[in-house]
């Protein structure tokens, strides 16, 4: 008897074989769900909730925020999975597979009665030796558009069909190439995402400038301009009612007229000050000058505006006037005193696009963007949140690379590689902790499996055409997708980022390590302690 | 140019989306469609917007963004059902569907299977089934919602934009447990991306949109999770707008206990998110006006408020949640109406109540206003006897002196204010005779019953609507039709009770210095530390003793020692 039952008859618990048993079960049953997920060739799941609502995915983090997970191992797995999106934001299909595939491997030599400590010795030894493999696989890389497509295109294909995946390979890398100035770290932030329902999925592009989901709020007011100075501001022009406008405070009516428009002239003054700007830059010329307000624009201010043929755009989002800045040059105003020229912007086209009852504003044609947006289309909610989702990624693959400065050949190439390795390193180990590399070794096959089971090939016959393959070839050798043949991974440009195997190999060792040392699971409600 | 002055709504909680989905529901069915009618004294432009759907109809919805948890919304898709976006679902297997042959045949073009995992259909309830039937007449049958109501979305009329709904999937619904408890993590989940993100940026949608915004109202759950959610976004409110922030914090009639905590633990809980709530509010809100059908809330409930002429079950969710709304509905006329002078706006009603710092107010209401059918206005006020409304703020009193207080009537026309001088007789002799309006009687009578005391007052002449879905099984029989008593008649069963007059107030007084010395001395009482759940979500024990300190010299700006 367990001795929580000794505090707390209710509580449940399972121990040793048994709760072994329970975490083995959970995570075999993690991976059964994901296994077919698994690289490009994976299956998409389609999930509808009780309301008819619509999901379409193939990504694993996605996958496992939408499944409602109870069992804790389960859910502990799933959190080591999304701590990979978060740091990475790729791998996590392969994370839940491994971690899986880990403790199956395990469990079969635990059954013979091997000490799960003595399993997880070898899981630590094999992780190192691993993760020297890693550092010798890995190709340093010249940051150039045709090494990053590589790397973008294996990312996004296992998040989205292949057709989309290679428009949105382009988008994200040309997103990334624009935005990256020499060798500082690329903000990602600085490639704004916009959404339009609309047209097909692989209509989505990259905008070299700013679009933003909103647009001018006057009939009169001009929808396109071109040769257009841009001022970005953070100036109210709407009249704001002040605080002491309650109807005690006021003797008689004309007097609360009277407060009320000194505070408008307050406000037409500043308006006056951007016409005055207007008048002494594009008068005469073919130029013409948008503003774009992060604060409110009243209708009194924005009348005045379109009366001079002035575009005014009111709540810009707060990142957008960053984004703003570095796409179109310019700062950012906080105050209209002291308007110069070289404070604003430039666009070459400015135009407004209406879409039911949204309307977007285009600002194109920029000198040197160094923000850009990926204008996201699709003709349904769940295209876009789908693309919405494998862009995210894909634009952190890239970046991982950047920071990485090389990458893995991927097509399962590493895993492959890593299993010889460990084979033969083996050998060196004395004692029982070999089992433990052994078993590490194998449970990587599984990656290399499900590419080949997914893309209807056999397993055991890819697994030995590759390790024998992998033997003979100083290169590290992947698995041809489309015909089922050995192939050289850097030959086809299929990579994986360093960043992300170098994750996986640490925390889904811990993770399962951390789940073989678990002897006994009790569930028991908390008792109130009082005192 | 229309000179329409938005207000945006913001829903936190469950028990508020109750609310919310009534007081939508009330105003929706005092919508006219007839174009002959005259126009409405409410200008509902202030909180609705008009849209465009995708197939270019055009919609009328709410200007509102509600947070509800994972499985709170039933039938409901998250975009809601204008704008297209989801499979409906039936009984059968979703496979066998159109919509989803469409979607599968689409990717299989593109050669990419799919693999369709659905939950179990969510079924409806009987009304939405008949909502969605033309040929049925809703008002015709009874749907006993008060018995087999499970959530809001379950007898909600109104028709939300696909912006409206959030849903936060880190904490599940549940009727059982609340697993969102603490203040703490309202203000941790506010930090993560979904907020801090994409809610901000549906407010800066709906923002944006406007042309003269007033302010928000923001109604929330107080007793959970969701306090330090809505508060953390007033805070952001106030930093990016600077509006008037009008508050209404809720409590649930239903005392639900807390993930891992029994019922002591729990109501310790319940007062120290109330206490960090309202320190927060007296900080950030221009105005706020607690709510509860109950008497007392900060650990065990008290009684249930009684209402003349009016009966429900005391944790009923559905008919509580009513009675909340329609107070909502009448006291917010003050800022809904049509034509209205610049002091009837959020602001001033904000400002009239919150001066020397004193932010909250009280609630105060009468449904139905208890006017007799034959009664002239002049009368009734005559002869009445005791309070005229019943408070609705938890923990509180009406105050009958020194009190500021702001009044919406709903439901009294003029021809019913006096008889003409012809026919006066007795009535020439009252003081209030010479009034000319509603208000302007109310005025005289809050006068003479209220010791120095400021009132506004506002009117509008039509009757609150209370057709299904509203409970009007609530009210007593001796109500006419049209919602004035009538002791000598008995209203017939199957004739409901189709509108009713109301009035609400809110109230600036002494008394709810006691509401805050009440709250002081429960949280004062809970030790903070040896609730681990606060410290593990972030708030530190230092920060709490500050929140109590100033929670007590917020209560110090009721002492009416030195004012008026």
């Amino acid at each position: 008897m367990a001795s929580i039952s000794l505090l707390n008859p209710k509580a449940e618990f399972a121990r040793a074989a048994q709760a072994l048993a329970i975490n083995i079960s959970a995570a075999k049953g993690l991976q059964d769900v994901m296994r077919t997920n698994l690289g490009p060739k994976g299956t998409m799941k389609m999930l509808v909730s009780g309301a008819g609502d619509i999901k379409i995915t193939k990504d694993g983090n996605v996958l496992l925020h939408e499944m409602q997970i109870q069992h804790p191992t389960a859910s502990m797995i799933a959190r080591a999975s999304t701590a990979q999106d978060d740091s990475t934001g790729d791998g996590t299909t392969s994370t839940v597979l491994l971690i899986g595939e880990l403790l199956k491997q395990a469990d079969i030599f635990l059954t013979e009665g091997l000490h799960p400590r003595i399993v997880t010795e070898g899981f630590e030894k094999a992780r190192s030796k691993a993760l020297e493999v890693l550092d010798a696989v890995k190709i340093p890389i010249e940051i150039n558009k045709k090494n990053l497509i590589g790397i973008a295109n294996t990312s996004l294909r296992t998040k989205v069909h292949p057709a989309l995946a290679d428009v949105l390979t382009e988008v994200c890398v040309d997103a990334i190439l624009a935005i990256r100035k020499d060798d500082k770290p690329v903000d990602l932030h600085m490639v704004e995402l916009m959404e339009m329902q609309h047209k097909t999925a692989t209509d989505t592009s990259l905008i070299r400038g700013i679009v933003m989901d909103h647009g001018t709020r006057h009939p009169d007011m001009p929808k396109r301009l071109e040769n257009a100075y841009v001022l970005t501001c953070n100036v109210s022009l709407e009249y704001e009612k002040s605080e002491v406008n309650s109807g005690f405070f006021y003797k008689t009516a004309e007097e609360r007229e009277k407060f009320v428009r000194a505070e408008r002239e307050f406000i037409d003054q500043r308006v006056q000050k951007i016409i005055a700007l207007k008048r002494k830059l594009c008068d005469g010329t073919e130029k013409t000058l948008v503003v774009i307000n992060q604060k409110g624009i009243d209708p009194m201010s924005l009348d005045a505006l379109a009366k001079e043929g002035i575009m005014a755009l009111r709540r810009a989002k707060r990142r957008n006037m960053e984004r703003l800045a570095l796409a179109c040059g310019g700062t950012a105003m906080n105050s209209f005193d002291d308007l110069e020229e070289s404070h604003l912007g430039y666009a070459g086209v400015v135009y407004e696009h209406v879409l039911g009852e949204n309307k977007y504003t285009f600002v194109e044609e920029c000198k040197n963007p160094q923000s850009v947006t990926i204008l996201i289309k699709g003709p349904n909610k769940h295209t876009i949140v789908q693309i919405k989702d494998a862009i995210r990624d894909g634009l952190r693959a890239i970046n991982n690379a950047l920071v990485d400065k090389c990458v893995i050949p991927g097509a399962g190439a590493f895993e492959v590689r890593v299993y010889n390795e460990l084979n033969k390193y083996k050998d060196t180990v004395k004692g029982k902790v070999r089992l433990g590399i052994q078993a590490f070794a194998e449970a990587l096959l599984v990656i290399p499996k499900n590419l080949a089971i997914n893309s209807g090939y056999d397993a055991q016959d890819t697994i030995v055409k590759l390790t024998e393959e992998d033997r003979l070839n100083p290169e590290p050798i992947g698995l041809d997708l489309s015909t089922g043949e050995p192939m050289k991974p850097v030959d086809m440009h299929v990579y994986d980022n360093y960043l992300v195997k170098k994750q996986i190999l640490n925390s889904c060792s811990v993770i399962a390590s951390n789940l073989l040392l678990v002897d006994e699971v009790m569930r028991a409600g908390m008792t109130s302690l009082k005192g | 140019m229309s000179s329409t002055r938005e207000i945006v709504t913001l829903q936190f909680g469950n028990y508020a989306n109750y609310i919310g989905a009534h007081w939508w529901n009330i105003q929706e069915s005092s919508f006219s469609y007839n174009p002959e009618d005259a126009p409405s004294e409410i200008s509902h432009d202030v909180l609705y917007r008009e849209g465009v759907n995708l197939n270019r109809q055009v919609t009328y919805t709410p200007r509102l963004l509600l947070v509800d948890l994972d499985g709170s919304l039933k039938h409901l898709p998250r975009e809601g059902e204008l704008y297209g976006n989801s499979i409906k679902r039936t009984n059968e297997s979703i496979e066998s569907t159109d919509d989803v042959k469409k979607i599968k045949e689409e990717l299989q073009n593109l050669s990419a299977d799919v693999e369709v995992v659905e939950q179990p259909h969510a079924s409806k309830h009987d009304f939405q089934k008949d909502l969605e039937d033309p040929v049925i007449d809703i008002q015709e049958k009874n749907y006993n919602l008060a018995d087999n109501v499970d959530t809001w979305t379950d007898y909600l009329y109104a028709r939300y934009h696909p912006r409206t709904v959030n849903i936060v999937n880190d904490y599940k619904h549940s009727t059982e447990k609340q697993t969102f408890d603490t203040y703490a993590c309202g203000v941790q989940l506010w930090q993560t991306e979904q907020f801090e993100d994409e809610f901000c940026d549906k407010i800066r949608q709906y923002v944006e949109e406007c042309d003269f915004l007033q302010g928000f109202q923001t109604l929330f759950d107080c007793f959970n999770g969701y306090s330090g959610l809505a508060t953390a976004c007033m805070e952001y409110l106030n930093d990016e707008y600077g509006k008037a922030n009008f508050a209404i914090p809720v409590y649930s009639p239903r005392n639900t206990p807390f993930e891992n905590a029994d019922e002591p633990m729990s109501d310790s809980i319940r007062v120290v998110n109330s206490a960090l709530a309202f320190h927060k509010l007296s900080e950030q809100a221009s105005l706020f006006v607690p709510l509860s059908t109950s008497d007392r809330v900060w650990r065990q409930l008290g009684a249930a408020r009684q209402l003349r002429s009016l009966t429900y079950q005391p944790d009923n969710l559905y008919q509580t949640s009513a009675v909340l709304a329609a107070y909502l509905d009448t006291i917010s006329l003050r800022y809904r109406l049509r034509n209205a002078p610049s002091a009837y706006s959020l602001a001033g009603f904000c400002g009239d109540l919150n001066n020397y710092g004193r932010k909250l107010a009280g609630a105060a209401f009468a449904l139905p206003f208890p006017m007799q059918h034959k009664q002239d206005l002049i009368d009734c006020l005559d002869q009445f006897e005791g309070p005229i409304f019943t408070s609705l703020t938890p923990n509180c009193n009406i105050g009958t002196d020194y009190v500021i207080q702001t009044l919406c009537v709903r439901g009294i026309t003029r021809d019913r204010l006096k008889q003409p001088l012809e026919k006066a007789k007795e009535q020439m002799r009252m003081a209030a005779y010479k009034c000319d309006s509603v208000s302007e009687m109310f005025q005289l009578y809050l006068q003479c019953a209220n010791h120095a005391s400021m009132s506004h007052v506002a009117s509008v002449s039509m009757a609150m609507p209370t057709r299904i879905p509203f409970p009007s099984e609530m009210f007593a029989e001796e109500m006419t039709k049209l919602g004035f008593l009538s002791p000598t008649t008995k209203r017939q069963p199957e004739e409901k009770v189709v509108s009713v007059p109301t009035l609400a107030a809110a109230q600036s007084s002494s008394e709810l210095g006691d509401t805050l010395e009440t709250l002081h001395r429960e949280a004062k009482r809970v030790k903070i530390a040896k609730l681990h759940r606060y410290k593990a979500a972030g708030l530190e024990e230092d920060d709490y003793v500050d929140a109590l300190e100033q929670l007590l010299l917020f209560k110090d700006n009721y002492e009416d020692n030195f004012e008026l």
